[in-house]
C-alpha cells in the first residue's frame, strides 16, 4: 500500500495545438500535452475495479515541478485517503525515491521498481517524458476506438526505451492525427509480454489548456483488474526546489496544509 | 451478474488488443464516467491526525528462564491514542505537536494487575522558515522537542545517534511509535541537491517532585533524551539520481562520533544501502564484566540490499557489524559463565545491547520479506528473521496485516526465539509471543 501510488505525476493533457508531422515532433508534442511545463498541483482519485466491483478509492494530492537539466518532473505525492495513509508522502526525483511516514517521522528510500508494486505501476503509465527516454521505431496511421468508444484517426508510434530506468522497455502509443493528443497506449515487459493498456479520456480545459483528466488502465496480466484515475483541482503554483529534498518531507505538511 | 460478465469480457481483451478494439470489450459502466469524477470526502489538509490502537500479547515462557513466576504474566494488553497536530501560525512560522497517551495492563493466572499509564510528548516544536516560495534555498529554525530523522538501516542504524530515545512500557509491550525527540535548537538549510542541519541539545534535568519528573506518568523522559550536552551536524547530498550520501558528526559531551550513510540504485529493482559509525566507547563485554579498561575506538556498520521481486514482493537483507559486541571467543566465555556465579553479570551483555540499541554479537544477519497485496488487495504478509552466526541462534517473526476497513487495520505477529539456553536469542525468557494489534485512524 505504501508504494501504491508513486509516480502518478503529470497526467495532464493537451496544452498546445502545435502539431508536428515527424514522429519525433509528434512525440514531443504529446509530451508537452501531458506536461504543462511549469510547477503545478492536482488531486487524483484512483479506483481499482476487480471483476467490475470498485474498491476503496485512493486519493492523493500531487505536486510536480520541472527538473530543468533532466527534462523530467520531480514530484511529491501526498496521501489523503484512506485515512490510515493520510499525510504519507512519496518523493520522486528520477531514480531517487523516498517514502515518508509521519507516524515514525521516518523517510525510507525505495527502489524504482518498488514504486511499481500495486497500483503504482498505473502511475508510471501516465508519467514518463517519453521523448527523453524512448527511441521511435516506427509510425503509421491507424483507425481505433478511443476511450469513449469513438472512432479516431491516429498515428501509432512504436517506442523502445533507451535507458535501463524505464519501467516499460516497449510502448505502443496512439496519438490523435490532428492534435497529437494521447489517446491510447500499450505497455510491454522486456520479455515482450503486454502488461497494460491505457486510455486517456475526458478532455477538459484545465491549467490554461485542453487536457485529458482521466486514465483508464486495463491490467493485461490480471485482466480482472481495471484502474480508473481521475484528476481534479488542477492548479499552477510555485514549488521551490528545496521542497523536493528528503529532509523537507517531515516539514511539507506544515508549509502546504 | 456484473462480475460474471466482466470476467467474460476481459478474457477477450488480449485477443482484441491486436485489433485495437479492447475498449469495446469493457462493460458499459466505464462509460458512465464521462462527467467529472464525483467528489470523495477526503480530509484535505493533513494538519490533524488522530489514531488509536489496542495491543494484546500472548507469550509462551522458557521454563528455565526468569527467577520468579510473577515475572511471567499470562497475557499483556495495552491501548494507546495519539494526536499529531500541525498549525501554521503565519507565512513563516508554524507549531507542531505529537502526543501519545498509553494505557497498559497485564494478567497473571487470570487476575488483572493494576493498570499503568503514561503520556509521551514525542514532539513539540516551533518552526520559523526564512525563504520565499521561489527561493532556491530554504532556511529553517526549530526550537522545542525535536525528532531527528532516522537513518537507513532497517534492523540496526548505527549512524542514528538518537536511536536510544525510546520509551518502552513495562514487559516490553511496544504500543505504537514510542520514540521521543530531544529538546534543543536546530537550524536546517536546504538547497536543490544538498541539505545541512545543526542541532544543539543541552543537558536538562527534570526537577524531583515536579509533575514532569521522569518517574511520573506525565514525565518528559529527559533522562533518556537530554542527559548530556550534544551537538550534531548533518550534511546530505545527492551525487546523482542513483547515489545519495550523508555525513553525521556528533559531539557527545566531550566525545566525538562520525557517522556516514550511502544508498545506491544498482538496477531499477535493486537498492543498496550502507551506514557506519565510528565512536570511542567500552565494549559490551567490558561493561558487563566491569572490566577496568579504557574506552576504545570502534566501528559499527550495517549494509544490505533491498530487492524487488516480481510485481508484489520485496526482500531486504542486511549484515550488521558491531565492534563493541561479542566475538566468537567472548560468546564462548559468555556460555561458560552461564553455569557460574557470574551468570547474572554476563547476562548484562544482552540488557546493555538492548539499551544501546545495537547487536549483542559482533556479527548479525537480518532478512525481511514483504508481500504487498498478497492475493487480496487488503492483505499484506511479512516475515522477519535475525540470525547470530556466531552461536547459531535466531529470531523469526512472520506476520500479516489485514486492512479490515479503510480506517481500520488488524496486524498479527508471531515471534519465536530459537537456540539453546546458552545462546543469544535462546536466552530470551520467552519461547514465543503472539501479538495482535488493532489500529484505528480517525
Amino acid at each position: 500500500m505504501k508504494t501504491r501510488i508513486a509516480a502518478l505525476l503529470l497526467m495532464v493533457g493537451l496544452c498546445t495545438q502545435a502539431v508536428g508531422t515527424t514522429p519525433e515532433a509528434r512525440l514531443h508534442a504529446s509530451d508537452v500535452i501531458r506536461n504543462p511545463g511549469q510547477s503545478f498541483t492536482m488531486t487524483s482519485t484512483i479506483t481499482e475495479y476487480i471483476d467490475g466491483q470498485a474498491g476503496e478509492p485512493l486519493v492523493v494530492q500531487i505536486f510536480a515541478r520541472p527538473d530543468e537539466p533532466a527534462g523530467q518532473f520531480q514530484s511529491l505525492v501526498r496521501f489523503q485517503l484512506p485515512r490510515r495513509d493520510q499525510g504519507k508522502i512519496m518523493l520522486r526525483r528520477g531514480q531517487d525515491l523516498w517514502f515518508y511516514d509521519p507516524a515514525g517521522r521516518a523517510s525510507i528510500r525505495i527502489s524504482p521498481q518498488q514504486r511499481l508494486l500495486g497500483q503504482a505501476s498505473n502511475g508510471d503509465v501516465v508519467t514518463a517524458n517519453l521523448a527523453g527516454d524512448y527511441r521511435i521505431e516506427s509510425m503509421h496511421a491507424e483507425t481505433i476506438l478511443d476511450g469513449h468508444r469513438q472512432t479516431r484517426q491516429t498515428q501509432k508510434l512504436v517506442l523502445h526505451g533507451i535507458t535501463a530506468a524505464v519501467p516499460y522497455p516497449r510502448v505502443e502509443y496512439w496519438l490523435d492525427d490532428s492534435s497529437n493528443q494521447p489517446l491510447k497506449a500499450h505497455f510491454y515487459a522486456a520479455s515482450g509480454q503486454m502488461l497494460k493498456i491505457a486510455y486517456f479520456r475526458n478532455v477538459q480545459f484545465v491549467m490554461g489548456a485542453e487536457r485529458p483528466t482521466e486514465t483508464l488502465i486495463i491490467d493485461v496480466v490480471d485482466p480482472r483488474k481495471i484502474t480508473r484515475m481521475a484528476y481534479r483541482d488542477h492548479r499552477l503554483m510555485e514549488l521551490p526546489q528545496p521542497w523536493f529534498q528528503r529532509g523537507f518531507l517531515p516539514r511539507f505538511n506544515e508549509v502546504m496544509p | 451478474m456484473k462480475s460474471a460478465s466482466c470476467s467474460c469480457i476481459v478474457l477477450s481483451l488480449v485477443a482484441a488488443a491486436a485489433g485495437g478494439n479492447e475498449i469495446s470489450s469493457l462493460p458499459d459502466h466505464f462509460f458512465e464516467f464521462d462527467q467529472p469524477e464525483r467528489e470523495h470526502h477526503s480530509p484535505g489538509p493533513s494538519r490533524l491526525r488522530i489514531h488509536a490502537e489496542a495491543v494484546f500479547h500472548l507469550p509462551e515462557y522458557r521454563t528455565s528462564a526468569l527467577p520468579s513466576p510473577s515475572d511471567r504474566p499470562d497475557w499483556l494488553a495495552g491501548a494507546a491514542a495519539g494526536v499529531h497536530v500541525q498549525k501554521r501560525l503565519t507565512d513563516q512560522q508554524s507549531l507542531r505537536a505529537d502526543v501519545q497517551g498509553v494505557l497498559y495492563t497485564t494478567a497473571e493466572r487470570g487476575d488483572l494487575r493494576p493498570t499503568d499509564w503514561r503520556v509521551d510528548v514525542r514532539e513539540l516544536a516551533w518552526t520559523r522558515q526564512s525563504a520565499s516560495h521561489d527561493a532556491r534555498w530554504q532556511r529553517l529554525l526549530d526550537i522545542g522537542r525535536l525528532t531527528q530523522p532516522k537513518t537507513l538501516g532497517l534492523g540496526f542504524a548505527p549512524a542514528d545517534h538518537f536511536r536510544t530515545a525510546r520509551v518502552n512500557p513495562a514487559h516490553s509491550i511496544d504500543v505504537g511509535e514510542s520514540r521521543l525527540g530531544v529538546v534543543g535548537v536546530r537550524k536546517h538549510w536546504l538547497w536543490n541537491r544538498a541539505e545541512s542541519s545543526v542541532l544543539i541539545s543541552p543537558k536538562l534535568t527534570a526537577l524531583d517532585g515536579s509533575l514532569w519528573q521522569d518517574s511520573d506518568g506525565w514525565g518528559l523522559g529527559l533522562a533518556q533524551t537530554n542527559d548530556r550536552l550534544r551537538t550534531q551536524w548533518v550534511i546530505s547530498f545527492k551525487a546523482s539520481d542513483r547515489w545519495t550520501a550523508q555525513t553525521l558528526l556528533l559531539w557527545d559531551d566531550g566525545d566525538w562520533e562520525l557517522g556516514n550513510t550511502l544508498s545506491l540504485v544498482v538496477t531499477p529493482a535493486i537498492l543498496l544501502h550502507a551506514e557506519s559509525n565510528v565512536a570511542q566507547r567500552h565494549s559490551l563485554w567490558d561493561v558487563a564484566m566491569s572490566a577496568d579498561t579504557m574506552p576504545d575506538w570502534g566501528l559499527q556498520a550495517a549494509w544490505g540490499a533491498s530487492i524487488t521481486l516480481g510485481l508484489s514482493t520485496s526482500l531486504t537483507m542486511e549484515h550488521h557489524y558491531n565492534a563493541f559486541g561479542l566475538d566468537h571467543a567472548q560468546w564462548q566465555q559468555w556460555q561458560a559463565a552461564q553455569n557460574s556465579p557470574a551468570a547474572a553479570q554476563a547476562n548484562r551483555v544482552l540488557q546493555l545491547a538492548r539499551q544501546r540499541d545495537e547487536p549483542g554479537s559482533m556479527h548479525r544477519l537480518l532478512a525481511r520479506w514483504h508481500w504487498q497485496e498478497a492475493g487480496h488487495p487488503d492483505l499484506d504478509l511479512t516475515a522477519l528473521g535475525l540470525l547470530n552466526p556466531l552461536d547459531g541462534s535466531a529470531m523469526v517473526q512472520p506476520g500479516l496485516t489485514w486492512h479490515v476497513q479503510p480506517d481500520l487495520s488488524l496486524t498479527m505477529h508471531h515471534t519465536r526465539w530459537l537456540g539453546g539456553d546458552e545462546s543469544e536469542f535462546g536466552k530470551s525468557f520467552r519461547v514465543s509471543n503472539t501479538e495482535l494489534r488493532l489500529q484505528f485512524h480517525i
